[in-house]
C-alpha cells in the first residue's frame, strides 16, 4: 500500500485500526450471513411477514411498503435475500441515536429481535444498542393488553359505511372506567380529502398511500362516539407479553413508512390482521383475504383464533345514549328537554321546579347532551350554545341527586356476528310469463333485505352486484344487471334527530328503451334525496325525489334524463321477517319520451344468519304497457 | 393532516416560549369550553377523517413534537392534553359528580382510590368556581381545580 510520507503517524495508525476492526466485523458479518443462508432465513414465513413481502403473480416477491428507507438494501423491496444480508450488515453500524435519527438496530427493532432469536448474536462482536427512544416510548404506553376497536359504519357516509378497525394498547392497572387515556394505533389513508365520493374513488383505485399513527384513545372516542355517532365494539384479546412486545416493536419499525393503500383490501382492517400475525407467528389471519377485507369479516377472522377473545364490550355512541334516555322520558319531559336545549326555557322555570329533583337532574343532563350532539353536527351559534350549556350544568351541579341514566342495552348480535358480506343467490323468475333462472353474485356488503343483525340500521351498500339470467324458453344466458355501487340511507327522523335520506347507484341495467322482447342494457346513474319517518320501531315510511340518467347509443348524444317521486315503506314483522314496498315514477326528456313506473313488493325471511329466502313482485315499464315479474330466490352469505 | 401540522407547529412555538415549564404548560392542546369539536359536519358525502382527527394524533417513532415524543404525550402534560380534548365531558361529569372523563382525569392526576370520592364531590360542589363562566379555557379550569384542591384538607397533597 502506498502511503504518502507526509501523512502523520497518528492518522496512519487510525486508518490501520479502523481497517482491522472492519476486518473483524466483516468476518463476523460473513459468518452471520452464511448461517442465515444455511437456515434459509430469507425464505422464512416470518421474515416475509416482517418485510410485508407478497408473492408476485409469477415469481419472486414484492413488499407492500413503499418507503425506500424501510429497506436497507437498494434491491430490498423485491429481494428478501439481499434485504436480509444488508439488514445484518446495518446492525454493525455505530450511528448514535438522536431525536432525528436512530441506530439501525433500533430503527429495525423487530427484525433485530427476530434475527437475534434465529442467529444468537454474539454481543462481543455485535454490540447491542440501548434504543433509549424505543424504551421510553414503550414505558409511556405501558402495554399490558391488546384490544381491537371496531367502530360501526355510519349510516350516512359511503366512505365509512363498512366501519373501521384499530387497536388499543391497554395499560397495566387500567380499568374499564379509565381506558380513555390508553394509546391506540390506527392505520389510514394519507389524505386531506373531505369529499367522500372522491375519497372512495381514489381509495378504490389505489390513489393513496397508508400510514400508521398513534393517539390517545379519547381522540378516537371523541371522533367516533361523539362526532360521528358511531357505536364502538371493543374486543379485549388474549395476547401474552411476548406477543404484545412483538407487536409494539413492529409498530415502531413501520411507524414512519408508507404502505400501498387500497380501500377494499389493503386497508385498515387488513393491516391490523398483519400486526396480529406478527404478534403471534403461528397466526395467518391476513392470508385468507385476497379480494375484499371488510372490517366485520376481518374481526370475525381474527376471533377465529382459538381462545383469543377475552371479552367484548359495547360502547354506545352519543346519539345511541341520548335516544335511549329519551325512551325513558314521557312526552312532557321530552318537550322540556327540547325547549331547554333551544334556550326557550330558563333552567329555573316553575314547570321545572315543580318536578322531582331526580327527574330535573335527568332532564338537565339530557338537554346538555342533546346540545352537544347538535353542536357536534355543526350548529353555528357558539354564544347561545355556550350560555345554555353552562346554565344547564350550573343548575345540575346544584342538585345533589344522582340521576340514574339508563344504559342502552347491549345489542344481542355484535358487529362481527352479522351475515357474511359476500352473497350468492339462486332463484326462479317468472318474467312476463317467461320462465327464467337467476344467479346473483355480490362480493360486498349489505342491502335493505339482508339479515339486519350486526349491521347499521337503515344503511344499504352494495358493490359489484351482478345478476345473470338464463331464459328457459329462449335457452339464452344474459347479464340482467350489473350494479357497481348501490347505496341507500333511510334513517327515520323524529323531534330530536333529523337525518336526510338519500340514495345513489350506478351501473348497467335493462331498460324499456325500444320494443325488443329482451330490453337493451343501458348505463344508469340514479340518485335521490328525501326523508324517512319512523311511525313505530318497526314501521318506516320514506319519500325521495329521484333523478335518473341513462346512457345508450339510441339516444341523441347517447344520453337521456328523467325525474320523479319515489315512495316506500318498510315493515319489520319480526327480527327475521321484513316487508318492503317501493314505488317510483320517472318522467324522461324528449330523447326517451315516456313516463316510466316501477312498483316493487318484496319480503325477505331469514332462515339463519347466513341464508335467507326472498319473494318479490315487480311491475315496471312505460306507464301504458307495464309487465310483471315474480321471483323466488335463496340467498347465501359467506364470511 | 393540514391541521395536524399546524397544531404541532403551534405547540412547538408554545413550548419554546414558556421554556418547557414542568406543569400546565401550553402544549397547544388547550381549548375553550363549549367550543365544540371542529370535525366534519353532517354532510352526506363527507369523508370521515379515519386517521387525522384531533390534534393529538402523531406519527410513531417520529421524534419530538411539542409535548409528545415519538407520538406519545409526556407524562407531565398528560392531564393537560386530556383536559384540552375532553373539556365538555369533564364539565358535565363535574356538574354531575361522576363520570368516565372525571375518573380518567383523577387517574392522570395520580389521585389515590380512597380519595377519589372526595375529589369527585369537591369538583361538583365547586363547579362554578372551576368553570367560572361559559368562556373558560382548559388551562383556567385546571388552574382553578388546583386551587380548590390546595384548599382542601384531603386533596391538598395532589395540588401543585
Amino acid at each position: 500500500m502506498y502511503v504518502p510520507a507526509r501523512l502523520p503517524q497518528q492518522i496512519l495508525f487510525f486508518i490501520l485500526l479502523s481497517l482491522s476492526s472492519h476486518a473483524v466485523a466483516d468476518s463476523y458479518l460473513d459468518q452471520l450471513v452464511t448461517r442465515a443462508k444455511q437456515l434459509n432465513l430469507h425464505q422464512h414465513a416470518y421474515w416475509l411477514k416482517l418485510l410485508h413481502y407478497k408473492p408476485n403473480m409469477f415469481s419472486g416477491y414484492r413488499s407492500e411498503v413503499l418507503s425506500r428507507n424501510f429497506f436497507t438494501s437498494q434491491r430490498g423491496r423485491t429481494n428478501p435475500e439481499a434485504e436480509l444480508e444488508a439488514t445484518l450488515a446495518a446492525f454493525f453500524s455505530d450511528i448514535k441515536e438522536t431525536d432525528k435519527q436512530q441506530n439501525p438496530q433500533c430503527r429495525y427493532i423487530s427484525r433485530y429481535h427476530w434475527l437475534n432469536e434465529q442467529l444468537h448474536f454474539d454481543t462481543n462482536r455485535l454490540k447491542p444498542q440501548l434504543c433509549q427512544r424505543y424504551q421510553n416510548w414503550y414505558k409511556t404506553i405501558n402495554p399490558h393488553q391488546i384490544t381491537m376497536i371496531f367502530p360501526a359504519g355510519t349510516d350516512n357516509s359511503p366512505s365509512s359505511m363498512f366501519g373501521h378497525t384499530l387497536i388499543r394498547i391497554d395499560r397495566k392497572n387500567q380499568t374499564e372506567r379509565t381506558r380513555l387515556f390508553s394509546y391506540s394505533i390506527n392505520y389510514a389513508a394519507e389524505t386531506e380529502e373531505t369529499n367522500g365520493v372522491i375519497f372512495a374513488y381514489k381509495g378504490i383505485m389505489g390513489g393513496y398511500s397508508g400510514r400508521f399513527s398513534i393517539m390517545p384513545y379519547y381522540e378516537k372516542v371523541n371522533q367516533y362516539n361523539q362526532m360521528e355517532n358511531r357505536d364502538i365494539w371493543e374486543y379485549q384479546l388474549n395476547f401474552n407479553k411476548t406477543e404484545i412486545d412483538r407487536l409494539l416493536r413492529h409498530t415502531w419499525e413501520i411507524g414512519q413508512v408508507d404502505f400501498a393503500y387500497y380501500f377494499f383490501l389493503e386497508n385498515c382492517s387488513y393491516r391490523l390482521l398483519e400486526l396480529f400475525d406478527i404478534a403471534r407467528p403461528e397466526m395467518n389471519s391476513a392470508a385468507s383475504f385476497d379480494w375484499f377485507a371488510i372490517p366485520g369479516d376481518t374481526v370475525y377472522a381474527a376471533l377465529q383464533e382459538q381462545g383469543i377473545l377475552k371479552k367484548a364490550l359495547y360502547r354506545p355512541s352519543h346519539r345511541t345514549r341520548i335516544r335511549h334516555v329519551l325512551k325513558n322520558l314521557d312526552e312532557t319531559e321530552q318537550e322540556l328537554v327540547l325547549k331547554l336545549a333551544d334556550s326557550e326555557l330558563p333552567v329555573d322555570a316553575p314547570v321545572l321546579i315543580a318536578l322531582p329533583k331526580s327527574r330535573r337532574a335527568l332532564i338537565f343532563e339530557t338537554a346538555y347532551d342533546y346540545i352537544q350532539y347538535q353542536h357536534n353536527r355543526g350548529a353555528p351559534d357558539r354564544n347561545k350554545i355556550a350560555k345554555t350549556s353552562y346554565a344547564l350544568l350550573k343548575a345540575r351541579s346544584k342538585l345533589k341527586e344522582t340521576a340514574k341514566l339508563p344504559e342502552p342495552p347491549v345489542p344481542e348480535v355484535r358487529l362481527d356476528q352479522g351475515h357474511g358480506s359476500s352473497r350468492i343467490a339462486l332463484g326462479y323468475v317468472n318474467d312476463n310469463h317467461r320462465d327464467v333462472l337467476e344467479l346473483k353474485l355480490r362480493p360486498a356488503y349489505h342491502d335493505m333485505l339482508d339479515p339486519r343483525a350486526g349491521y347499521t340500521e337503515g344503511a344499504q351498500i352494495n358493490f359489484f352486484d351482478l345478476s345473470l339470467r338464463y331464459d328457459l324458453d329462449l335457452e339464452k344466458t344474459r347479464i340482467h344487471a350489473f350494479r357497481l355501487i348501490d347505496i341507500v340511507s333511510l334513517v327515520g327522523r323524529d323531534n330530536f334527530f333529523k337525518p336526510i335520506s338519500w340514495k345513489f347507484n350506478i351501473g348497467f341495467e335493462r331498460w324499456p328503451i325500444n320494443n325488443n322482447i329482451v330490453q337493451p342494457m343501458a348505463f344508469s346513474l340514479n340518485a335521490g334525496g328525501g326523508m324517512t319517518f319512523s311511525l313505530t320501531d318497526s314501521f318506516k315510511l320514506f319519500g325521495l325525489i329521484d333523478v335518473t340518467m341513462l346512457g345508450h347509443e339510441q339516444f341523441e348524444n347517447n344520453l337521456t334524463a328523467g325525474i320523479g317521486p319515489n315512495f316506500g315503506a318498510i315493515w319489520d314483522i319480526n327480527n327475521n321477517w321484513r316487508l318492503w314496498a317501493n314505488s317510483r315514477v320517472q318522467r324522461f326528456d324528449k330523447h326517451l319520451d315516456l313516463t316510466y313506473v316501477e312498483h316493487t313488493l318484496a319480503q325477505s325471511f331469514n332462515w339463519n344468519r347466513d341464508s335467507s329466502v326472498r319473494l318479490e313482485w315487480e311491475r315496471r315499464g312505460p306507464n301504458h304497457q307495464t309487465t310483471d315479474t315474480v321471483s323466488l330466490s335463496w340467498h347465501w352469505y359467506l364470511k | 393532516m393540514k391541521r395536524f401540522i399546524a397544531t404541532s407547529f403551534l405547540s412547538v412555538l408554545a413550548i419554546s416560549s414558556v421554556n418547557a415549564a414542568p406543569n400546565n404548560v401550553g402544549c397547544g392542546w388547550g381549548s375553550m369550553v363549549f367550543d365544540g369539536d371542529k370535525g366534519t359536519g353532517p354532510q352526506v358525502m363527507a369523508a370521515t377523517t379515519n386517521g387525522t382527527f384531533g390534534n393529538q394524533t402523531f406519527g410513531i417513532s417520529s421524534g419530538t413534537a411539542g409535548c409528545a415524543k415519538d407520538g406519545v404525550v409526556q407524562k407531565y402534560a398528560a392531564a393537560d392534553a386530556f383536559t384540552g380534548a375532553n373539556i365538555e365531558k369533564l364539565a358535565r361529569d363535574m356538574s354531575v359528580g361522576h363520570g368516565e372523563a372525571l375518573e380518567t382525569l383523577a387517574e392522570l392526576m395520580g389521585i389515590a382510590d380512597n380519595h377519589k370520592t372526595s375529589f369527585f364531590q369537591s369538583s361538583k360542589d365547586n363547579f362554578t368556581k372551576i368553570f367560572t363562566s361559559e368562556n373558560v379555557t382548559s388551562e383556567q379550569v385546571l388552574s382553578s381545580l388546583n386551587d380548590i384542591m390546595a384548599a382542601d384538607k384531603t386533596l391538598s397533597r395532589y395540588a401543585v
